[in-house]
């Protein structure tokens, strides 16, 4: 029996390996962020005056932070921060992104080229700092958090789909859609997204981890969610002035960090090479 | 080429313009009185409608808006919110370190990186070529601070062979400037490295396939002659536009570097005006960021331009 096109799909994607340990890395994380309240060994948020900055021990893995809360804990907790972050503003930017390439790429005309230069002066602020300025006007939380790290993103998408939509608006299934009455909506989302949504879906996959990078780093400089929420660029921060008492407090959310991109960019990798094994090893 | 250049001016002189519009309208919209940002909540009213006044906001938008451009234009971007001094005196101290840094850290890796990638392409599958691929996939997973914070715990802290933090020119003391640029430059270069490797690997590797090079073997010639005379020059062609991403990459990199060592440089400005709400100094950080990417990338296109005829005509 001819195997499914999924099937043949995922056949290729775990042939390696290094992607199979990749993705279960990045199912460990989702259940530990899911499941945090029930994985981490204290409350995250509970302080405990008395045995603060403690280092390795059995009762504390990885310590205790200057109010004496475990640091394993927030660790597991801040696991949450990072996915959502990194999952919802690449939705976020993909959404927004796409809806604008493919109508300027539709429609194309003066809204085309005012739409162009505005990405063109996007990609000429680095995203840091792109979403260094939008921090200062959205002010810190989980959500603006959120939408600041997809805005440095949404042109990348606005150019991808455009020019996807205008390779493919002049092909005979789109003419006999447009013959038959279908409208430019319809035509945009049903018949044109999914027929380039391969290589959106790689794009994707392949920039949830920068995304996390990112996040972490606005974390690190206190401009991503207030504490006490625990992030693993906020716990690295707060670390840092008490490296001679606790290195770990700093060292071991960063090791969670460098796990959790590094598997998402292994698996991303992975999908674009089953995807289109051509590619395979180019990159 | 004359006119190459003057439209690849113009285009970017529009995207400056848009940046100025984009910097001011989005910061305009920062919540909040300013007024009682400056001077908090206990002021009475002649005060408020002293600053109201002096701030401009009593003007529309666009008006307090082509007030602020045009000053830009003269170089003048305003006073500072929180240090009470002109930006451009702040801008003036800071931005050369920015830059000093930036440059060496540019030159480290491209230089390193491009040479990584060659090597990586050229012997392709081999073990120079899995190590190169893996130490630049594992570096592209690693955050900035924290390889710095690590740097700091070893090198400052555990070995006390280097300072923690700061910066001082190599002129007023250049034993200490060197000992305290090691680790920021590591960080930086460590950072962006990864970038330029694989991004040379890869347009070498398209390189190596081409039907050139094919008849150039089939012709007889020697590898390295090969390698040398047609592969690399034409593989070089994209990593130029690389340079033009890497001087963007390492330019936002700027404010978490500068934040981890404690430079006084223009990203750790950046940073401060942000958790101080100095809008005129935010505006004056990101306007100048985005410049020197823009000219970066103009630079870049132009001699794209004067490399690849092709580019010229297109």
């Amino acid at each position: 029996m001819r195997k499914s096109k999924f099937r043949r799909f995922m056949d290729t994607l775990f042939s390696r390996k290094i992607v199979m340990v990749s993705f279960v890395v990045v199912l460990v994380f989702l259940v530990m962020a899911v499941l945090a309240p029930l994985l981490a060994p204290y409350d995250p948020y509970e302080q405990d005056l008395m045995h603060t900055l403690q280092g390795i021990s059995s009762e504390h893995l990885f310590g205790t932070d200057k109010y004496g809360r475990d640091i394993l804990s927030r660790i597991i907790y801040g696991s949450r921060i990072s996915l959502i972050v990194g999952v919802g503003s690449v939705l976020i930017a993909f959404v927004i992104g796409s809806t604008i390439g493919m109508i300027i790429g539709y429609f194309g005309g003066w809204l085309d080229t005012v739409v162009m230069r505005i990405t063109d002066m996007m990609f000429a602020i680095p995203q840091v700092v792109l979403a260094l300025a939008l921090a200062a006007v959205l002010g810190n939380g989980l959500w603006n958090l959120t939408f600041l790290m997809s805005v440095g993103a949404i042109p990348g998408y606005i150019r991808m789909l455009r020019g996807q939509v205008m390779a493919i608006k002049e092909q005979d299934f789109i003419t006999a859609g447009r013959v038959i009455g279908a409208s430019p909506g319809r035509l945009m989302f049903f018949h044109m997204l999914p027929n380039g949504f391969s290589p959106i879906l790689v794009f994707m996959t392949q920039s949830v981890g920068g995304t996390i990078l990112g996040e972490a780093g606005l974390s690190f400089l206190g401009l991503g969610i207030d504490p006490p929420t625990a992030t693993w660029g906020g716990l690295i921060n707060e670390g840092r002035q008490y490296l001679l008492t606790n290195p770990v407090y700093s060292i071991a959310p960063g090791i969670f960090i460098v796990l959790l991109v590094m598997a998402l960019n292994i698996l991303g990798d992975g999908i674009r090479d089953a995807m289109d094994p051509r590619l395979r090893g180019q990159h | 080429m004359g006119k190459y250049f003057l439209k690849r001016f113009g285009q970017m002189l529009v995207v400056l313009f848009l940046v100025t519009f984009f910097v001011y309208l989005l910061l305009d919209l920062i919540p909040g009185d300013p007024v009682y940002a400056i001077l908090g909540n206990k002021i009475r009213p002649e005060q408020y409608e002293r600053v109201y006044k002096e701030l401009g906001l009593d003007k529309p938008f666009l008006v307090r808006y082509g007030e602020w451009l045009s000053g830009l234009v003269q170089g003048d971007f305003g006073r500072s919110i929180y240090y009470k001094v002109p930006v451009v005196e702040l801008l003036a101290k800071r931005l050369p370190i920015t830059f000093f840094i930036n440059v060496i850290v540019m030159t480290i890796s491209t230089s390193l990186g491009i040479w990584m990638g060659i090597i990586s392409a050229v012997r392709r599958g081999s073990k120079v070529d899995n190590f190169i691929t893996v130490f630049s996939n594992i570096f592209a997973c690693v955050p900035g601070f924290w390889i710095g914070i690590i740097l700091v715990y070893f090198l400052a802290v555990k070995l006390q062979i280097l300072p923690t933090m700061g910066f001082t020119w190599p002129w007023e003391d250049f034993a200490l400037s060197v000992r305290q640029l090691i680790m920021p430059i590591l960080v930086g270069v460590l950072t962006s490295l990864s970038v330029m490797t694989r991004q040379t690997r890869s347009s070498m590797l398209e390189v190596v396939n081409q039907d050139y090079i094919r008849t150039a073997r089939a012709k007889g010639m020697k590898e390295k002659d090969i390698i040398r005379k047609h592969a690399i020059r034409n593989a070089l062609i994209p990593v130029i536009t690389l340079m033009g991403i890497g001087i963007g990459f390492i330019f936002g990199g700027s404010p978490i570097i500068e934040t981890v060592f404690s430079i006084p440089g223009m990203g750790n400005l950046l940073v401060s005006a942000i958790g101080n709400r100095d809008i005129p100094v935010v505006q004056a950080c990101v306007f100048i960021m985005a410049a020197v990417i823009c000219m970066a990338n103009m630079a870049v296109d132009i001699v794209y331009g004067l490399v690849d005829p092709r580019i010229r005509v297109k």
